[in-house]
């Protein structure tokens, strides 16, 4: 290794509310490989977006062979010689492979393309990588691998230096990934630096060379990856104080009320089971892309299933559609609040009665005072801040945004009630009064099952953890094992 | 300026631009008014309204398409081919019933049809352009073939020809039937839980499938629906003029299109209903009726209906931000 040939010092990103990067500095050498690793959320990506371009630094500097180098966009990233290859990965399906690597700079100064030339010199960037393809194929025909390797050939193109790879594993089988492997150690012996983002941690020690851990925003501790253990970076990625507290409840955990039987999504790599109690808040963790909301979705009937079976207090469901969960007792407060859980421009009361349209009928036809007072009810109920029950939730905060999804869900009286990142984007405050709302069902002898990417909400709020990896129920967690580095040893 | 004042001011600017179509209406009426002296004489009015009843009828058709999600164009060309249906078939059996049950049957048939392929092909507004304009190349080529492209004179039974040409209490039939329609129609879109679960599924089928509503059945019953509308509306205009041409409902699906939506039924779905159907209705027909009375040609007049849409396009999309 020849010495420092990239620089970050001192960058910061913020983000309305958020410090996505405090004060980050890293340097890394010419052939070296770099993991780089955190929970969700701890900065990686963004650091990533800062050095291709994609964000502009709120301060700090990059520093290429000891010079300052202004990136402000991703075209003068590629120029400097930095190349990101991200997760969802950047290529046009349409196009043969060779129009990909060249894009847009197919000729020079309108000159007219030289076809053969770029397929010839498409080629010898494939060749480099022991790619044997035809450029001229179609991207779209190409495996996730493939296009991988078209992206990796593209960053060759323009001489790169430093390739940043966001998770570049996540869709690759055990074959792939060997060839992966074997192509970034050859990059390595042509001395170019490569960053390498994963979750999965057995990866990072058998390619990489040192490992830098983010957490919050900020580089936790960077060394060689020799030197350290799984337990180690484990401990580094979650050692944190838990600062945010959490309304006590007592814990009255009784009968079961919902069994889940080898449940597979269409599509999905594994059967999950698992059983939920009434008064029973059960968290589900696991980093993004474990599969929780998408064995949610297929709990719930959205998406289609493959296999298995959902009993509701003993009873099978007759199918799998939201139509038949939310008959048998079933409530699914999805992630994607504005696209799913609401009609954005729809009023705050035609959203809260629309799940149990029966509760606003009298004689066979709706009746406009009833559908007040059940929206007037909820709106005190759990303190929806609004001028009046008419307004549109597209007027709402987040938090009350929320709050409207939780009252139309109420409005059904639904024993179980699952919660898809239940608080995100919405304030501290009104956390803590979601918080209070789902211990308050528990009271009632609701059960609920949580889904959440903020470990403290896991921690402070769940009777019991189970934690998900690869669309499988990795590990039951209860009691005292219910901790951080517990569950984050078996999300990675 | 005093705040109060102020405000007042601004909720009025806020009210007129949420009421822009009524402000339009009332303008025509006036328009009307001080254009012809002869605007507000009874016969004029109820001419007016016989007339406009056809698109009315048709314009609810149109409006259940957009309130569930799509739109429906093939409504012209189900027109023309229930049209030919019901009379051809009432002279050939001499039964006005079973021509008007052929008719019908026909128009659900027809709206059966393109609802069952939105839901096939979990169709928005892109996929209802495409397949109603197809579809309405079926439904024209079955008039044209049932006809052999040639008019069919007759309607024979007296009650048949009383649905275009009767008056109750010197009130046309045909705008009652079509008033009746869109009262039963409202009340089945804002009085019931059906028609609630059908404005939720077009405004945002996401959310509507959440919480368990039907949203292809959905789908179907207004494409049905729109179906349906357009043999009503082929019977109404057969009988008023005892004859029917396989090209009558050529340009009647933009009529009906234009007045929905100026009207105020919005394009997204889910928005609207019947008191924007009347509201456009009039308007389309106030137009018409002004521009007829002045005496301007009928090609002007295009042009003035085109940039009339074009309008309450925009205007639509505006209220939207």
């Amino acid at each position: 290794m020849s010495g420092t040939f990239f620089e970050v010092r001192d960058v910061s990103k913020s983000f309305p509310g958020v410090k996505a990067l405090d004060c980050v500095s890293m340097s890394i050498e010419r052939g070296e490989v770099r993991a780089l690793v955190g929970e969700n959320g701890a900065g990686k990506s963004t650091l990533m977006k800062v050095l291709n371009g994609n964000y502009k630094a709120d301060c700090g500097s990059l520093l290429i062979d000891g010079c300052e180098v202004h990136i402000s966009d991703p075209t003068v990233a590629a120029q400097k010689g930095i190349s990101i290859i991200f997760q969802e990965l950047n290529l046009v399906s349409g196009l043969s492979i060779a129009e990909n690597i060249f894009a847009g700079r197919l000729s020079e100064n309108g000159k007219p393309i030289r076809w053969r030339e770029i397929r010839k010199k498409a080629k010898q960037y494939l060749d480099r990588i022991g790619f044997d393809i035809d450029p001229k194929t179609e991207v779209g025909q190409l495996s996730v691998a493939g296009k991988q390797m078209v992206e990796i050939a593209k960053a060759l193109s323009y001489n790169a230096q430093l390739i940043l790879m966001d998770e570049p594993s996540a869709s690759l089988t055990q074959n792939e990934l060997e060839k992966l492997f074997a192509i970034i150690r050859d990059l390595k012996q042509k001395g170019i630096a490569v960053i390498y983002i994963s979750h999965r941690l057995e990866e990072i020690f058998s390619i990489c060379d040192t490992v830098t851990v983010m957490r919050d925003g900020q580089i936790i501790g960077t060394s060689a990856v020799k030197d350290v253990t799984k337990d180690k970076l484990v401990e580094m990625m979650v050692g944190r104080e838990i600062s945010q507290t959490f309304p006590q409840r007592e814990h009255h955990i009784q009968e079961e009320v919902l069994r889940v039987e080898n449940l597979i999504r269409k599509g999905g790599k594994a059967k999950i089971s698992f059983n939920l109690h009434r008064g029973e808040v059960l968290g589900i963790a696991g980093l993004v892309g474990a599969g929780r909301t998408e064995a949610m979705r297929a709990l719930y009937g959205v998406d289609y299933i493959a296999g298995g079976s959902v009993y509701v207090n003993g009873k099978k469901l007759s199918s799998s559609s939201p139509q038949a969960a939310k008959e048998a007792g079933i409530a699914f407060l999805t992630e994607d609040r504005k696209e799913e859980g609401l009609t954005i421009d729809f009023s705050i009361k035609s959203n809260i009665v629309m799940a149990k349209l029966r509760t606003i009928v009298k004689r066979a036809f709706l009746n406009n005072a009833m559908e007040n007072r059940v929206a007037d009810k909820y709106i005190q109920a759990i303190k929806i801040k609004t001028p009046s029950r008419n307004q549109k939730v597209l007027n709402l905060s987040g938090g009350n945004q929320q709050k409207v999804v939780v009252a139309k869900w109420f409005n059904t009286d639904s024993d179980i009630i699952i919660m898809d990142e239940p608080t995100r984007g919405i304030d501290v405050g009104a956390k803590f009064e979601i918080y209070e709302i789902i211990n308050d069902l528990v009271s009632q002898g609701k059960a609920v099952i949580m889904i959440s990417s903020e470990l403290p909400e896991i921690l402070g709020m769940s009777d019991r953890v189970l934690v998900m990896k690869s669309d499988a129920i990795v590990a039951e967690l209860i009691g005292a094992r219910i901790n951080a580095v517990d569950i984050m040893n078996y999300a990675f | 300026m005093s705040d109060v004042e102020k405000s007042k001011w601004t909720r009025a600017g806020g009210w007129a631009r949420d009421n822009t179509n009524l402000l339009l209406l009332v303008a025509l009426i006036v328009a009307g008014a001080l254009l012809s002296e002869n605007f507000f004489s009874w016969t004029n009015l109820m001419n007016l309204m016989r007339r406009i009843s056809v698109n009315g009828v048709m314009a609810i058709g149109f409006t259940m398409t957009l309130l569930v999600g799509g739109f429906d164009l093939s409504i012209g060309a189900t027109l023309s081919m229930c049209a030919v249906l019901c009379v051809g078939i009432e002279k050939s059996s001499g039964s006005a019933a079973l021509g008007m049950a052929a008719a019908i049957g026909a128009g659900l048939a027809m709206g059966a049809f393109n609802g069952v392929l939105m839901m096939v092909t979990r169709g928005g507004s892109g996929e209802a352009f495409l397949i109603t304009l197809a579809t309405g190349m079926v439904g024209t080529a079955i008039a044209l073939t049932y006809c052999s492209g040639l008019d069919i004179y007759g309607v024979n039974a007296e009650w048949y020809k009383a649905i275009g040409q009767g008056n109750v209490a010197s009130f046309p039939i045909a705008a009652i039937i079509w008033i009746v329609l869109m009262v039963v129609m409202q009340v089945i879109i804002k009085k019931t839980q059906f028609g609630r679960k059908m404005i939720l599924s077009g405004a945002n089928k996401k959310s509507a499938f959440l919480v368990g509503i039907d949203v292809n059945g959905m789908k179907l019953f207004g494409f049905t629906m729109a179906g349906l509308m357009a043999a009503l509306a082929a019977i109404i205009m057969t009988s008023r003029t005892t004859a029917a041409s396989p090209y009558s409902g050529n340009g009647a699906d933009f009529d009906a299109a234009i007045a929905s939506i100026v009207g105020g039924n919005s394009l997204v779905g889910g928005k609207g209903g019947m008191v924007q159907v009347l509201i456009g209705v009039m308007i389309y027909g106030l137009i018409t009726n002004i521009l007829n009375l002045t005496g301007i040609d009928s090609v002007v007049q295009y042009i003035v209906k085109g940039a009339i849409l074009l309008l309450a396009i925009c205007l639509d999309k505006l209220n939207r931000r």
